[in-house]
């Protein structure tokens, strides 16, 4: 138990974006992640948590303390030997069906999300600077052209960041945009809209402070280098959170962004409710605005998610998941997407998730059919 | 190995697909080639709607900028928005095979009724 402790009080503060885990205590992603806006290669802080709050011990005889399930949070289930250097495999691949048990539509597929090598370096007293490369394979969008020429191998994320003091730290390199409640539905509306999907990443120089009470990120950002200059989506974000009776918080954030075609301004403002025990309520609602080069479009978009998040037990959280969606708030037509969902921990390593989705749109004479869609998901990391 | 590191980093590459991609044909200028006073705003909503997948995917729907190729492709009937492919594929119409666009919201009523608009009264 000793040594449980120590990990936990000395070994980084600085984890896998999951915001929900709000409902374990930790309000800031800086606890678990290098990144101190989540996502990415969890710190060695976050490995021992999800060893040994999160993941489920079924699999483990009785002999296997947590003491030891914190040792073998490790890469390849060792202690690392030395402070300097990490490296982390990650996948993430599902099943995905669409309109199950149509005789005409059904579509089912495996696909293969991610599968990422990290490599972090860190020096100094808590991890005070960290190099973060993140590569590997992510299949393109369903929607890409035919013939696009872009390769599925590719870095996720690269940056550079060094803590000036443990309440400000500087990033730069490529990484996600500092926008709103980072959910790991990229298909969610609120990160859709928005645009801060899982493929938005941009080059940037990111400001994170931490407060007593509140946590600040301001990030510029230029783009993705690797796309032609009149497609980078140049701009700024900001994100503010606040720790409300200790145990929640609520926030706001704004990004504006253009490229040569394009002018989006999104902001937003989100709740995220500890409501203890591993249980938490997520909540987004805003707007963005939407400007093109051409004049064919300048409409506001609204957007809003609320997911619950129940944990009966170690290891297993029962998910809810209701989104909706306005193209145009000048107009009554509206989107709605919902369901539920289950996310098992089975061991350290081991996430096991279930979604069923629904989506249907209405006007204010009619309405769409029910259209459906389920995801079995399995997620490894080493 | 920190040199190797900092290699790495300067050559490893970037995903250049995102959800900016198509932008240049979606909102760039754009050149129309038709005289049909309801085409642009028809052009616009298919641009915004339909070409993310129905560009090179299955078809070449950004690169249609008059109302014969639309006729060409067989997609619209002049004058019969009940029986042009098109307009009937669109989840709005509540068929059982009428699911466009999947997955995402649906086309509104404004979109809807400009394209049945744009079709009925053909040019």
């Amino acid at each position: 138990m000793k040594i449980i402790f120590l990990l936990l009080t000395f070994i980084s503060f600085h984890a896998h974006s999951y915001s929900n885990f709000i409902g374990h205590g930790y309000t800031s992603c800086l606890n678990c992640h290098y990144n101190p806006f989540g996502g990415g290669p969890l710190n060695d802080y976050g490995r021992v948590v999800s060893a040994t709050a999160i993941g489920s011990t079924a699999l483990y005889p009785k002999s296997v303390d947590e003491e030891k399930l914190a040792y073998m949070s490790g890469f390849l289930f060792r202690k690392p030997t030395q402070n300097w250097l990490r490296t982390q495999i990650n996948y993430r691949g599902f099943r995905v069906v669409r309109n199950p048990g149509s005789s005409q539509n059904e579509e089912a597929k495996w696909i293969n999300m991610q599968l990422d090598g990290r490599i972090i370096l860190k020096f100094g007293e808590n991890d005070k600077f960290v190099s973060v490369l993140n590569y590997g394979y992510a299949p393109l969008p369903r929607e890409v052209p035919k013939g696009t020429k872009s390769s599925e191998w590719r870095s996720r994320e690269h940056y550079i960041g060094y803590r000036f003091t443990p309440k400000f730290g500087l990033y730069a390199g490529l990484m996600d945009k500092v926008f709103g409640i980072k959910v790991i539905e990229h298909i969610a509306f609120s990160r859709v809209s928005p645009q801060a999907t899982q493929n938005d990443q941009v080059h940037a120089l990111t400001a994170h402070v931490l407060g007593e009470k509140w946590e600040l990120g301001v990030q510029g950002f230029a783009g993705n280098l690797s796309q032609s200059s009149d497609l980078r989506m140049k701009g700024a974000s900001m994100m503010l959170e606040k720790t409300v009776y200790d145990i929640h918080r609520v926030g706001a954030s704004v990004m504006k962004s253009e490229n040569d075609y394009l002018k989006l301004l999104s902001y937003s403002t989100h709740a995220r409710l500890n409501l203890k025990e591993g249980s938490s309520i997520l909540g987004e609602i805003g707007q963005t605005n939407k400007k093109t080069g051409n004049g064919s479009d300048d409409t506001t978009a609204r957007f809003a998610l609320l997911q619950t998040y129940l944990r009966p037990w170690r290891g297993t959280y029962f998910l809810s998941n209701i989104e909706y969606f306005n193209r145009d708030i000048n107009q009554d037509d509206y989107t709605v997407r919902w369901g539920p969902g289950i996310q098992y921990f089975l061991s350290q390593r081991l996430e096991l998730r279930g979604d069923l989705y629904n989506t249907r749109s209405f006007s204010p004479n009619s309405s769409t059919r029910d259209s459906w869609m389920y995801l079995l998901q399995t997620h490894i990391w080493f | 190995m920190k040199y190797l590191f900092i290699s790495l980093f300067l050559l490893s590459s970037c995903q250049d697909y995102n959800s900016n991609s198509g932008d240049k044909g979606r909102y760039g200028p754009i050149e129309l080639n038709e005289s049909d006073p309801n085409f642009r705003k028809a052009y616009f909503i298919i641009q915004d709607r339909c070409v993310s997948c129905h560009d090179h995917k299955h078809d070449k729907w950004a690169d249609f900028t008059s109302n014969s190729e639309w006729v060409a492709e067989g997609l619209v009937i002049s004058g019969q928005p009940g029986t042009s492919e098109l307009i009937d594929r669109i989840v709005n119409t509540g068929k059982v095979s009428s699911d466009m666009p999947p997955g995402g919201s649906a086309l509104s009523d404004a979109e809807y009724n400009h394209l049945v608009k744009w079709v009925t009264e053909f040019q």
